[in-house]
């Protein structure tokens, strides 16, 4: 009787090892609501997940209602110690004063956080990016889609504290102008993604800032921003890592100031939607030089024709996936069947809507 | 061309002879293929019962592996369907076995496939007592134990 008992026992814990085994395994594959059910499941299963930081990386709280004091809930909690990445992106709830009482509260617990998101919370300012980057020295990537209250001050703050951006993202912060430019030009010159979609107040001036000191960029966004002219788009050429380029709306865009652009050999995802300046010439340059392209949108273009296509297949037909064409009269052959024929890797044939 | 035979050894004692094409898809066991061709290669912490599976997988994982990396589509979707099955036919105590194994053996497929189906299991539960039943857990929490970790915890549900 008593051999047996003993038997049971240690199956049983053999079986508790081979389910925390497991579950430690699994546990980074799931999503954060999942991994914490678990927690509720045993003791001795909480009590082993919680010893492993690295399951605890992340705070997901995206469109969560009352964010702000989840956010200080879970940064409440030892195990979340190590956070490398918080995601707020579209939840409601966020406030400056969340932000000023995890600095006062919490001011450890973000000594390893390298990814911010920030998207769409609408109601922080100046103040709240000030508090909370005042606690993440190893800040790498941030962003803060569609926040019109952010003025340059926020940058100020941003290069005060954060010395390590990589990867900045201000798209729709309407408020920044060409002082925030110069800020992030003297500060990062590692950076490697800039996204300043919408950022209507930056002049040539603020973007020649950026393109001569950030040397690395691979990812460049000036999506719908119509008022910068050639003499910022021929430095891009500065830019020899560029991989991804946005210019949607680029309505200055000459021929010569893309055939600069063109010089960015390494460029695999082009938007030319709107630049309604641009011809055969231009795109030619593009083709001759810029061999691994993916993906290119010639929206709305209606001073290209076959040509330039022609000129396309020739040197990007093995790597080209998506070409939207649409809206560009000047080119007769461009029915789906006309383009795979020249293209034989298209999937994607509509970029802009 | 004669083909290269290899002989693996579970470790309660059955022998699995396989070709180099299975072997070469363990990270762990594919140096063996210098060394050990003739010879009985134990496998020390995978039973008969996982074993066989595991050589399961990686014969039907030869013809696409080993081919180039454009094969057709519906062979992709075939395989994706064999997979599916082999999967979810077994009982998770099967699954957790499989996982340590290819975890062990490092067959980077066959690994995903089964903490995949795990993660599914848990998806599915709508909660932590459905958690518990489907993995056949019996909770030590006492009551207030288990009230203080829901608090803990309660900023992640809605």
């Amino acid at each position: 009787m008593e051999s047996k008992k003993v038997m049971e026992e240690e199956e049983e814990m053999w079986r508790r090892e081979i389910v925390t085994s497991v579950m430690r395994i699994v546990s980074t594959r799931l999503p954060q609501r999942d991994l914490i059910s678990l927690l509720l499941v045993s003791p001795w299963l909480y009590r082993t997940l919680v010893s492993y930081p690295s399951i605890w990386l992340n705070i997901d709280l995206r469109e969560r209602t009352n964010a702000g004091d989840r956010l200080l809930a879970a940064l409440s909690l030892p195990r979340y110690r190590q956070v490398k990445h918080i995601n707020l992106e579209f939840s409601q709830g966020v406030e400056d004063s969340h932000l000023q009482l995890v600095k006062s509260q919490c001011h450890d617990a973000l000594s390893s956080l390298e990814c911010l998101n920030l998207n769409g919370c609408q109601k922080i300012s100046d103040s709240g990016i000030e508090a909370i980057t005042s606690i993440c020295p190893k800040l790498k990537v941030i962003s803060i889609y569609w926040n019109v209250r952010v003025t340059d001050d926020c940058i100020r703050h941003l290069v005060k504290n954060c010395r390590n951006i990589i990867d900045l993202n201000l798209s729709g912060c309407k408020s920044i102008t060409d002082k925030g430019m110069q800020l992030v030009a003297e500060s990062y010159q590692d950076l490697e993604s800039l996204n300043i979609t919408r950022c209507v107040k930056i002049t040539d001036d603020g973007l020649l800032h950026v393109l001569h000191k950030c040397s690395s960029l691979q990812t460049l966004n000036l999506y719908a921003l119509s008022g910068f002219t050639d003499e910022a788009y021929k430095k891009i050429s500065l830019l020899a890592e560029l991989r991804f380029l946005d210019l949607c709306g680029a309505q200055n865009l000459s021929d010569e100031g893309l055939g600069h652009i063109a010089k960015c050999n390494k460029l695999e995802s082009l938007n030319l939607t709107w630049c309604v300046r641009i011809t055969d010439a231009g795109v030619i340059t593009i083709a001759n030089s810029c061999t691994s392209l993916e993906f290119l949108s010639l929206f709305g273009i209606v001073g290209v024709t076959d040509r330039c296509l022609e000129a396309l297949s020739h040197t990007c037909s093995a790597t080209l996936t998506t070409l939207d064409v649409n809206g560009c009269i000047g080119i007769k052959r461009r029915s789906r069947e006309e383009l795979l024929q020249m293209f034989p890797r298209l999937i994607c044939f509509k970029v802009h809507s | 061309m004669t083909k290269e035979m290899f002989t693996l050894k579970s470790s309660d004692g059955f022998l699995f002879v396989v070709d180099e094409a299975v072997v070469h898809q363990s990270v762990t066991l594919s140096p063996m293929v210098q060394d050990c061709a003739g010879r009985e290669y134990p496998i020390n912490n995978v039973t008969g019962k996982i074993l066989n599976l595991v050589v399961e997988y990686c014969k039907n994982h030869v013809v696409v592996d080993g081919g180039d990396s454009s094969s057709s589509s519906s062979s992709g979707d075939a395989l994706k369907k064999w997979d599916d099955e082999f999967i979810t036919q077994m009982d998770l105590s099967t699954v957790y076995d499989l996982i340590m194994a290819a975890n062990y053996l490092i067959i980077k497929g066959l690994f995903d496939l089964a903490c995949q189906r795990v993660a599914d299991e848990i998806a599915a539960c709508k909660d932590h007592e459905e958690i518990r039943a489907t993995l056949g857990i019996v909770s030590d929490y006492t009551a207030e134990e288990e009230a203080e970790v829901l608090k803990e915890n309660e900023w992640a549900f809605d």
